[in-house]
């Protein structure tokens, strides 16, 4: 068989090759008539193919009857058979949401026509022209049903929320799939090498990732070369960066007299005389900065017919706000794919990323709190203090904080693709992930004085390291029967492996000087402690979707996962999900009306799940070392160590699951100008949580983590975009989308005491129940200020009030005031939030807005609840102060006792913010410069935001328990930019 | 074509046959963790590691620092909350005031921190026994150690909260009959009875301070459960066994004890584990970690500037929050030319036995008793963890319990005889007292002063029936028939699912 194949192939080879002929053609827009270039074109036959030039022209050697595909990113696909004449042209119909785009639905594609989930997509494009590090960041405000929260510290990812929050314990953000490789960290991603990202938002869609799916997937696939000419792309931006918004703090004369007051309430003597004041610091501007950002990124790409390569290498530098931190991170991809033979495609997809970065730490607190009248340094240049209260110098902080870290990163694949008939592919793939992380920290001899010195010099070097492993294997099943049973199936096989190891080592007395920054340069002792970990998870999983007569679809996904999280007898679970789609615009019914050109609706059920990563949850019998060793005979003999049992373990730790249902409309109207969306979710999870046990049944931390808790998440997205083309030289866009979120815990077992959102101060604001919001604000409600001492005599009190103090109301009426008294007062959820977008093209001019918000959520300003003492104040906390002679102030009076929680503190958390504004220039007939294109643009990320909220960002990412209370956050700055687009 | 088909076949088989289908795959070994199983009991070197954890439990937080001054001292006439007026350390202010509600997170980590100490050594009482190839003589006194700090425990749980559950076994929170043990508050007089079998085990078994070997020093010894169970007479009025056990601490029946001549040494570096010691907790620096966790650093002077004898600069001295700052109220107490008030409290102006001087600070007295030298005494620049013993039991209590229960027994002359024996190390004229009352008093007042900073005092009151009388006196809000005893954390009671009761009046 095989030599008579062989022979056959001999034999037949020189007449298909002598047969074939030179086409050519143009790519069209069949509404403007535009050349489309980039647009891929085919032989169905070989996979064989080249891409249009700029001028949407190609050639291409074909024989006459072969079929040829043209597809173009924005246009529906055409197959047409090739005729005797060689001369073609094709007209591409542009799509917007049209049901024939194909969508990477996880180990696979489809059409969106045969999707019965909630998938979303977002072009790398739209990510790219975003000064931000990752694509976390660069799709807030364009997915419904995708809450984005970040901070703006240089070399963050954000917190991502699909659809609510599910998860109580540890991470609740999604995983990231980056060309088969799994993980919850994408800064190492340069986002010009971003083809497209997918989030898969709803179980039906999530649970061919069944076990890492619990709290959604977000997909990522970089670009690939494409056969034809070499292409070569630089890209570059440089701008600045500035905080968004500040607060007024109060000048040192009102500070002093604030001060000078709530000293004299406590009857002691002021601490400063008014008159002498002259200075205020403002320490928010001394510890600010405008700092630089810049990127530069160049990629080659390019191909044959067997070959084709991607390379694209960038750096990103980005200095943040804070004076001395920076994040400078170097990239490096390269993607290929070898056609060995018609059946058998190998390809890698690798990157290297390096990133270095200065960390500074986050001083706002102290900033904040520092009082205005201590200048940054005093005359004779050393840092300034007061021993008035106990704030470090936030300026001093900075210049001695000696913090450096770098991460090395390896992640990428290697694959084979089979496609033994042309109906199924095979495909083994090999992922990897490989970090090493170091960190050197220097805390140097200081004294500025008692409460702000250090006496000894101390280095710390930490290393960290992660190889992380998945073999994925998969066969792919593709045809369609009879003309109308369309059968698309999937089943696979994939092992996972994580291993961790760390060490970390100081040591005192290390000189000054950078280069001595070594373990070996102190004193005799090192203390010196290494640890690791290992998870491993394997997983079977496939899906199967029918079509029938391109209208009706059924699908169905089942996975069984096992993990090394779980005790032996548990680590297995079994996720499914099935659903239908109704393409409604398929119907012969509809064929004669104009008002939808497409419509479907689909639904869907499914169970996915989680396996929340507690350490050591699967050792039953864990012997606790203890942290302290203890001194038995003095310093001549060594300490012993020691070692107990102290945890108690839940023995049924399994999966976390979440189970839900989807229901969606989308469609297409008015030839699709206008397209869009509705969607309803419900989703339970039956969470995690610190279960609370009597510290008598002995457990140290009286926490036992268990299954114990059911969160619900149910909400409507919508989604609405309208583009159009006036003219060939004018086209613009609007859209918009909005997510209403409502987040219950339905039920809880047993005894959940999960407070949590600590001040720092002793104090705590949240308190997660059933029958609420996970997290929710858990606080005294204020009932006006106490005029009298009679008045507060009369009324429940607290221990201490005076004239001037809060009234509190007692909600249980028992005429005392305490924790019993506290009241829900909100949560950092939102009730609902969206996203704006639109821009328009005229000429070579292009311009477009981006605008990002949400409305119906909380915050707690901690920064303002943590008082010690002297602390500074804001500036509108003087006006209309209480006093004896303004009884009627509505500020409570001067105090130094740490404000009890209260709803004075709650401030409601809603925004609108402008996300980006860009305004580019394409300079046209750049080819005498052999210049493709050439784009100049400028661009502001963030510039404006509208709030109620008083203090410096009311976006504030924490975990379920502690988000939304601001107590130091680096807040989201704004970036002003121009850059460069360039094409060869 | 088949050939290609070939090679990604072998791939696929070999990846899957490698990866997933061999043995354990998802059973990797658990790293940086033991694990109990066959092989945990072979070696001998385990069951000391038991054992150490009924100690180390003494260095944690919970148990010896922050709460415990805030539970024990700060309550009481001698000590007030100091540091800053608005930092409340949580609740030191409510402690101050005897104003604490179930949910003041002091009293909750008083309970968690002496009821982890009561598992520990619930579980090394266990598993000590399971070492096969473990002495037996080691394995006794391995055995006699934890039930000796399981009375200590148990000691500091009843005197806080009264009735209590009464945990002697490892629980295993499975069985019902330990979930119901778990929540079932036990009356005090059984705590007690439970206490004295612990003490008069540990008692039977352990070695004597003189039979101790160097590298021992810091385990419990006969001594220890002698001086804890005649302390524990004290509080249960068993005057007779209170004054036997004494009487053997002073007369060398349970070891070689005896006050130190001069007072002040006894909290000074040089004066760890001396006769005056009869149990103390081991606070080492340096590495490994074996410090007593920021017990000085919370009671360190606060916002301080200091000079040096013969230095004309600032001096860097130790310096810490500033909390459990002895009272006007005690510094009042010390009669003209008692040496101990020099020696308990620090005064803004005194020059140290380290020769610093006190220039200012925020609060106008500090416990000299937890004062660390940075420059004679070992420090090594980690102000948490600090080379500072806590003296738990020593024998100017011993010596005083010995004249209190020679009082109320009517030996009049010996209980004048001991409480002269502190009186003259302390610089001062024997007792004027002769009447039984009038001496009870002044061996009262002579505790004050001679245990004053060391949490003696607030239980003292109480169980000298006076506290409301003594602390109301001085504006605090001690209500007599409740504060006698703190109200049960209420975190614990909610994590019984309220099966556990409350104590009367902090509903």
């Amino acid at each position: 068989m095989k030599r008579f194949s062989f022979i056959l192939i001999t034999l037949i080879l020189p007449f298909w090759v002598l047969a074939q002929r030179q086409y050519s053609g143009s790519i069209q827009d069949s509404a403007t008539g535009h050349p489309v270039a980039g647009a891929s074109v085919t032989l169905l036959s070989s996979g064989h193919g080249t891409i249009s030039d700029s001028a949407g022209l190609f050639s291409i050697q074909a024989n006459p009857g072969e079929n040829i595909a043209i597809s173009s990113i924005g246009y529906s696909g055409m197959t047409v058979t090739l005729a005797e004449n060689t001369q073609l042209t094709f007209r591409l119909k542009a799509t917007t949401g049209n049901l024939d785009d194909v969508v990477i639905i996880g180990y696979g594609t489809a059409r969106r026509s045969q999707v019965v989930g909630s998938v979303a997509e977002v072009k790398g494009d739209k990510i790219a022209s975003q000064p931000v590090l990752s694509a976390a960041q660069g799709i807030q405000g364009m997915v419904p049903g995708v809450q984005v929260t970040a901070s703006g510290a240089p070399g963050s990812q954000p917190q991502v929320r699909v659809r609510g929050v599910g998860s109580v314990l540890g991470n609740a953000n999604p995983i990231y799939v980056v060309d088969g490789v799994i993980t919850s960290d994408i800064t190492n991603i340069n986002n010009n090498d971003i083809a497209s990202v997918q989030v898969l938002k709803d179980a039906s869609a999530q649970a061919i990732y069944g076990s890492r799916a619990g709290n959604g997937v977000v997909i990522i696939t970089t670009k690939s070369g494409k056969a034809g000419k070499m292409r070569i792309s630089l890209n570059a931006y440089t701008g600045f960066k500035t905080p968004t918004s500040t607060v007024k703090m109060a000048d040192a004369k009102t500070y002093a007299a604030f001060t000078n007051a709530a000293l004299g309430y406590e009857n002691k003597p002021p601490a400063f005389d008014l008159d002498t004041l002259s200075a205020t610091t403002d320490w928010f501007d001394l510890v600010t900065h405008k700092g630089l950002i810049q990127n530069y990124d160049l990629n080659i790409s390019g191909g044959s017919d067997k070959v084709t390569y991607y390379i694209g290498g960038s750096l990103f530098k980005d200095a943040g706000i804070i004076p001395g931190s920076d994040y400078t991170r170097a990239a490096f991809r390269i993607n290929n794919e070898y056609r060995l033979a018609p059946f058998l495609k190998l390809g890698n997809n690798l990157n290297i990323s390096i990133y270095n970065q200065n960390n500074k730490p986050t001083v706002f607190d102290d900033a904040y709190r520092m009082a205005p009248t201590v200048p940054a340094r005093f005359d004779d240049g050393s840092y300034g203090f007061t021993s008035l209260l106990n704030v470090a110098n936030p300026v001093a902080k900075l210049d001695l904080t000696h913090d450096k870290s770098n991460q090395l990163r390896l992640q990428g694949n290697v694959f084979a693709e089979l496609t033994p008939f042309k109906y199924l592919t095979l495909r083994s793939s090999y992922n990897f992930d490989y970090n090493n992380n170091n960190q050197k920290i220097y805390v140097p001899v200081y004294h500025i004085w008692s409460g702000m010195k250090n006496d000894i010099s101390n280095l710390t070097q930490k290393n960290a390291n992660t190889f992380y492993y998945i073999i994925d294997n998969n066969a792919t099943f593709n045809k369609t029967f009879g003309g109308l049973h369309e059968i698309n199936a999937t089943l696979g096989y994939s092992s996972e492996k994580n291993r961790d190891n760390s060490w970390n080592g100081s040591i005192q007395n290390v000189p000054a000087d950078p280069n001595l920054w070594y373990l070996s340069q102190g004193d005799n002792n090192v203390d010196a402690s290494s640890t690791g970990a290992i998870l491993t998870r394997a997983s079977a999983y496939s899906r199967l979707i029918y079509t029938y007569n391109r209208r009706y679809i059924l699908s169905g996904s089942l996975r069984r996962d096992g993990s090394s999280s779980f005790p032996t007898e548990n680590q297995y679970g079994t996720f499914y999900s099935f659903g239908g789609a109704w393409v409604i615009s398929e119907e012969a019914f509809m064929q004669n009306q104009q008002l939808f050109s497409s419509l479907k609706l689909r639904a869907g059920y499914g169970k996915v799940g989680n396996d929340i990563t507690i350490a050591n949850l699967r050792i039953l019998n864990e012997i606790s070392l203890q942290s302290k060793y203890y001194g038995f005979g003095g310093t001549d003999y060594p300490a012993q160590q020691a070692w107990t049992f102290d945890q108690i373990k839940d023995a049924a730790v399994s999966w976390e699951t979440t189970k839900g249902t989807d229901i969606g409309l989308e469609f297409g109207m008015a030839k699709n100008k206008l397209s869009g969306s509705v969607a309803y979710y419900n989703k339970q999870t039956h969470a995690y949580i610190p279960v609370t046990v009597p510290t008598t049944f002995g457990d140290a931390d009286r926490k036992v983590y268990s299954q114990a808790a059911d969160v619900r998440n149910k909400g409507v997205e919508i989604e609405l975009n309208w583009s159009d083309r006036i003219t060939d030289a004018f086209s613009y866009h609007f859209g918009g989308n909005m997510t209403f979120n409502k987040n219950n815990v339905d039920h809880v077992d047993g005894s959940l005491q999960l407070k949590d959102g600590s001040l720092g101060n002793g104090e705590i604001v949240t308190y997660t129940v059933e029958g609420q919001p996970i997290g929710s604000f858990w606080v005294l409600q204020t009932d006006g200020i106490y005029g009298t001492a009679a008045d507060i005599e009369s009324t429940p009190h607290i221990e201490g009030a005076a004239p001037g103090d809060f009234k509190y109301v007692d909600q249980n009426g028992d005429g005392l005031i305490n924790d019993k008294d506290r009241i829900f007062a909100g949560s950092y959820q939102p009730k609902f939030y969206y996203g704006i977008n639109g821009g328009f093209n005229w000429k070579g001019l292009d311009f477009s807005f981006d605008l990002y918000g949400n409305a119906g959520n909380k915050i707690y300003n901690g920064k303002k609840a943590v008082r010690f003492g002297n602390d500074q104040i804001e500036a509108a906390r003087a006006v209309d102060i209480w006093s004896v002679d303004n009884p009627g102030g509505t500020q409570p009076r001067a105090s130094n006792a740490i404000p009890k929680p209260s709803t004075y503190y709650v401030e409601s958390g809603s925004f609108l913010r402008v996300n980006n504004l860009t305004l580019g220039y394409t300079i046209a007939n750049t080819e005498r410069w052999h210049i493709q294109s050439l784009r100049f643009f400028a661009s502001a990320q963030n510039p404006l935001i509208w709030k109620k909220y008083s203090g410096y960002t009311p976006e504030l990412p924490g975990n379920a328990l502690n988000s939304g209370i601001e107590l130091s956050i680096y807040p989201v700055t704004a970036t002003y930019m121009l850059g460069v687009n360039v094409n060869f | 074509m088949k050939k290609y088909l070939i090679i990604p076949a072998i791939v696929i088989i070999t990846a899957v046959i490698l990866t997933a289908c061999s043995k354990g795959y998802l059973n990797p070994p658990a790293q940086a963790t033991p694990e109990q199983n066959d092989s945990t009991y072979t070696d001998p070197a385990g069951a000391a590691k038991f054992v150490a954890a009924c100690y180390t439990n003494l260095l944690q937080w919970n148990q010896s620092a922050f709460s415990w001054l805030g539970v024990a001292s700060i309550t009481s006439d001698d000590a007030d909350k100091g540091s800053d007026p608005g930092d409340l350390g949580g609740d030191k202010d409510q402690m101050d005031a005897i104003t604490y509600s179930a949910t003041s997170g002091s009293i909750s980590d008083a309970w968690t921190g002496n009821y982890n100490g009561v598992s520990n050594c619930n579980q090394a009482i266990l598993n000590v026994g399971l070492y096969p190839t473990l002495d037996q003589g080691l394995k006794n006194r391995y055995i006699a150690e934890a039930k000796f700090l399981r009375a200590y425990y148990y000691f500091n749980l009843v005197r806080m909260f009264g009735d209590i559950p009464l945990i002697d076994t490892v629980m295993d929170s499975d069985k019902p009959e330990d979930v119901t043990k778990a929540s079932t508050r036990v009356p005090a007089v059984d705590i007690y009875a439970f206490i004295e079998k612990d003490l008069h085990d540990a008692m039977a078994v352990l070695p004597t301070n003189t039979q101790q070997a160097a590298k021992d020093v810091g385990h419990a010894t006969k001594g220890s459960a002698a001086g804890l169970l005649a302390k524990v007479s004290l509080y249960e009025k068993k005057w007779q066994e209170a004054f036997d056990l004494s009487k053997g601490m002073m007369t060398g029946a349970y070891g070689t004890y005896g006050l130190v001549p001069d007072y002040g040494t006894i909290w000074r570096e040089t004066g760890e584990n001396s006769m005056e010691s009869v149990f103390e907790v081991q606070s080492k620096i340096g590495v490994p970690d074996a410090g007593a966790q920021q017990y000085t650093a919370v009671q360190g002077m606060r916002a301080a500037a200091f000079k040096r004898v013969g230095n004309s600069g600032s001096a860097n001295a130790y310096t810490g929050w500033g909390f459990n700052v002895p009272s006007a109220n005690l510094d009042a107490a010390y009669e003209p030319g008692d040496k101990r008030r020099k020696a308990t409290i620090i005064h803004i102006g005194d020059t140290l036995f380290d020769g610093v001087i006190l220039i200012s600070a925020a609060n106008p007295m500090y416990n000299y008793k937890s004062y660390v030298s940075k420059f004679v005494e070992s420090y090594d620049g980690d102000d948490d963890n600090t080379n500072k013993n806590i003296r738990l039991l020593r024998m100017g209590d011993i010596v005083l319990i010995n004249a209190e229960a020679a009082n109320e027994l009517g030996i009049t002359a010996t209980a004048i005889s001991s409480l002269n024996m502190v009186r003259k190390r302390a610089g001062l004229s024997g007792t004027g007292a002769s009447s039984q009352a009038d001496l009870r008093m002044a061996i009262w007042k002579e505790r004050r002063v001679e245990l004053a900073m060391e949490c003696d005092r607030f239980f003292d009151l109480i169980r000298q029936g006076r506290a409301a009388a003594v602390l109301n006196a001085l504006g605090k809000h001690f209500t007599a028939g409740k504060n006698e005893v703190f109200p049960i954390p209420q975190v614990e009671i909610d994590a019984t699912e309220g099966k556990m009761i409350q104590n009367p009046g902090y509903n």
